[in-house]
């Protein structure tokens, strides 16, 4: 699971009001090394939530991505290189995600992370 | 020079087209050989003769068999018959003299057909199909008495019958009566209240009945046909929640022949003489559709017979208990009782029809599943690059990676079928589209190819597709697409169906191997629990997947009571109905 997956990903467990975002705790990281098209970085960071993404790089142990999206940062190219980075290289193979409002957590699996509820955390 | 060299490669073309060609006809002979358990030679005939092998047109090749005897019926003069058995993948066409055979052949043999989108090839037989008495012992729980009745006891019955001359309803050239129930053709069931008991006249022929020791319950319901010559009756298989196991017809005055039809699409065809008794127990009964094809004569035994008029009685016994047959795709009982539950999360159908069974075909039905659909391709590939797109419902992500520019993120119930996905490189999550584990607003595109069809109720069907729109951000795009009712290849005679998936057996350790824990047991219940088949000499488990599927305007109609949303025309494409439509 890369973490542009982990910025869309949300607890909907029954009573919880602010299930956004997951905790992330990884027990496998794979590095990988994805082609950075500087075009798509760009447009697609206008889409995500760059606070969440920067929280959980420093989760994974990647704090390379600094607290705000510098001003310049259109002709910033090492910026987007580390937005790149974090969204595409680094992947959570084993892990779990938290709801930080219950504490259910929600398993990942050979990358693959388990929303699935039980029927009575049905809404 | 140049002249040379064209006709050169013209006749190279036309040696390797040749060389197919032959090397499919040779494939197709050894396939009927090994089907009929007999050497080419002593099955085919290289010179015209009045049958014919149609290789790739048989029972499960989606060709309805009324659409190609239509066909032949309309284009070749002295068509006779086709015959389409269960478990062959061709069929035969029989012919009054060679000559007509001989037509079919040079007209068709080796064209592609644009009505059947299929290449034909034409093969004469030495000999005609196996008759269809024959066939007819094969259909398990069929029971055909001759002779069940004297003709001194038929005239006396025929005479008592024709004797009353009131309570006949009149249908399309029959007329019938019911005694015990009374029959409602509108809603295929019996009229519970309307119990009357029965004439004593029918008492011996019952006792008869009984005596053969087929059926374990006397019946209580009566109803007469009376044919007009060359009349027929619908297909149809008796309600499965109004009777009980074991239908009986007693056949009086002309001959006819009686059509029964499997799932699958294999046809057989049942001589009904006078004074002759048929039960229709347990397949025959449950599976099996009957019914008798309306037309002035008969060719039996290469003897033509004329219609005449005929009486039938059918003898049932009303259920008093919802049915629990095994058949559960014919039985509206067992629909009945699932599809009406309502539930937060997924009814039982949508777990033990719809999740379990995807997880159980998952790698056979990933290899079935390569080729995008070109109008989801084409909507895909035309996103500018760093759109979201979220595929609800991805399956083995066949959509994943189509176009480059975007990120996709596919999820689906089925962990076994997203493992496929993501051993592809793509990016997934298991959730329940009911649920869906994603913010609000978000995503430029959201997909649902062949998913909503997969709920089992209204209130399901409406939730799912709200939760598409839930994720979509103001202007974003939704695509979806579900099963039509309305196909040419597959006729459904309700909304809410169970369709077979057969697997091939050697793709069961392979499932088994992928999984463990309680999964796996359930997976193991299952596929011990579903119906072995064999076709083609291959051995098959066969599942079933359950669909609403949708008329014309349900799909837009349901997008419709969703707020925020521009809802587009409602398209027709690969036996969907599909929707585009945009947030407001």
């Amino acid at each position: 699971m890369k973490l542009i997956t982990h910025n869309m990903l949300q607890s909907n467990v029954k009573g919880v009001k602010n299930g956004y975002p997951l905790g992330i705790r990884a027990t496998k990281l794979v590095i990988v090394d994805v082609p950075c098209n500087l075009e798509y970085v760009k447009n697609i960071l206008s889409r995500i939530d760059y606070a969440v993404l920067r929280l959980a790089a420093r989760a994974l142990g990647y704090d390379e991505l600094p607290e705000e999206i510098p001003k310049e940062a259109q002709s910033n190219e090492d910026f987007f290189n580390r937005v790149h980075h974090a969204l595409y290289n680094i992947e959570v193979e084993e892990g779990v995600l938290v709801c930080q409002e219950s504490g259910r957590e929600f398993n990942i699996k050979n990358g693959i992370p388990d929303m699935l509820l039980k029927e009575n955390e049905v809404k | 020079m140049e002249k040379t060299v064209n006709s050169k490669n013209s006749l190279k073309l036309a040696k390797s087209l040749q060389y197919k060609q032959q090397k499919k006809e040779h494939k197709a002979r050894q396939i009927i050989a090994q089907r009929e358990g007999k050497p080419v030679s002593e099955l085919v005939s290289e010179t015209p003769t009045r049958w014919i092998f149609l290789p790739n047109f048989g029972a499960g090749s989606h060709v309805p068999y009324d659409e190609l005897t239509a066909y032949f019926k309309e284009n070749f003069p002295g068509f006779e018959k086709l015959t389409m058995e269960k478990a062959k993948t061709y069929v035969m066409l029989t012919f009054d003299i060679p000559e007509d055979a001989q037509r079919v052949f040079l007209a068709l043999n080796h064209q592609f057909s644009d009505q059947f989108q299929k290449h034909v090839m034409v093969i004469f037989s030495k000999n005609p199909p196996q008759s269809d008495a024959e066939s007819a012992t094969r259909i398990s729980g069929l029971h055909l008495l001759e002779d069940f009745i004297s003709e001194t006891e038929e005239a006396e019955l025929v005479q008592e019958i024709e004797a009353e001359d009131s309570g006949w309803e009149i249908l399309n050239r029959r007329r019938v009566k019911h005694w015990g129930y009374v029959f409602d053709y509108t809603t295929k069931h019996i009229k519970k209240d309307s119990q009357t008991s029965l004439p004593q006249f029918y008492f011996p022929v019952i006792d008869k009945i009984m005596r053969t020791g087929i059926l374990s319950f006397r019946p209580d319901q009566i109803t007469v046909n009376v044919y007009e010559p060359g009349a027929g009756i619908p297909q149809h298989v008796e309600t499965h929640s109004a009777f009980e196991d074991g239908v009986v017809s007693l056949s009086m005055l002309a001959r006819t022949v009686m059509d029964l039809k499997h799932p699958d699409g294999a046809v057989v065809h049942v001589v009904l003489p006078s004074r002759s008794l048929l039960v229709l127990t347990g397949e025959a009964r449950y599976l099996w559709s009957h019914g008798i094809n309306g037309r002035k004569t008969d060719v039996i035994d290469e003897k033509i017979f004329p219609r005449d008029k005929r009486i039938s009685i059918t003898f049932r016994k009303v259920r008093k208990q919802e049915c629990s047959c095994i058949f559960l795709a014919q039985c509206d009982s067992w629909l009945f009782r699932h599809t009406g539950e309502s539930k937060r999360g997924n009814t039982k159908i949508e777990d033990s029809f719809v999740k379990d069974v995807y997880d159980s075909i998952a790698p056979h039905f990933s290899d079935t599943r390569h080729k995008p659909w070109p109008r989801i391709q084409n909507f895909l590939s035309q996103l500018p690059p760093g759109s979201l797109v979220c595929d609800v419902g991805c399956g083995n992500g066949k959509y994943l990676g189509v176009s480059g520019d975007v990120y996709m993120l596919g999820n689906d119930q089925s962990v076994q079928l997203l493992k496929i996905a993501r051993d592809k490189g793509h990016e997934v999550a298991v959730c329940n589209n009911l649920y869906l584990p994603f913010c609000s607003d978000r995503f430029d595109v959201v997909i649902s190819i062949a998913v909503i069809h997969h709920f089992s109720t209204e209130e399901h069907r409406l939730q799912a597709l709200s939760e598409l729109v839930r994720i979509l951000r103001p202007g974003g795009k939704l695509l979806v697409y579900v099963w039509a009712m309305e196909q040419e290849n597959r006729k459904f005679g309700q909304q809410d169906v169970l369709v077979p998936w057969n697997m091939e057996k050697k793709y069961v350790q392979q499932i088994l191997s992928q999984v463990e824990g309680v999964r796996k047991e359930k997976i193991e219940t299952l596929i011990h629990s579903t119906p072995q088949v064999c076709k083609q000499n291959k051995d098959y488990v066969v599942f079933q997947r359950y669909y609403h599927v949708f008329r014309f305007g349900e799909l837009s109609g349901l997008l419709k009571r969703l707020p925020y949303l521009e809802v587009g025309d409602e398209i027709f494409d690969h036996a969907n109905w599909s929707c585009i439509c945009t947030k407001n």
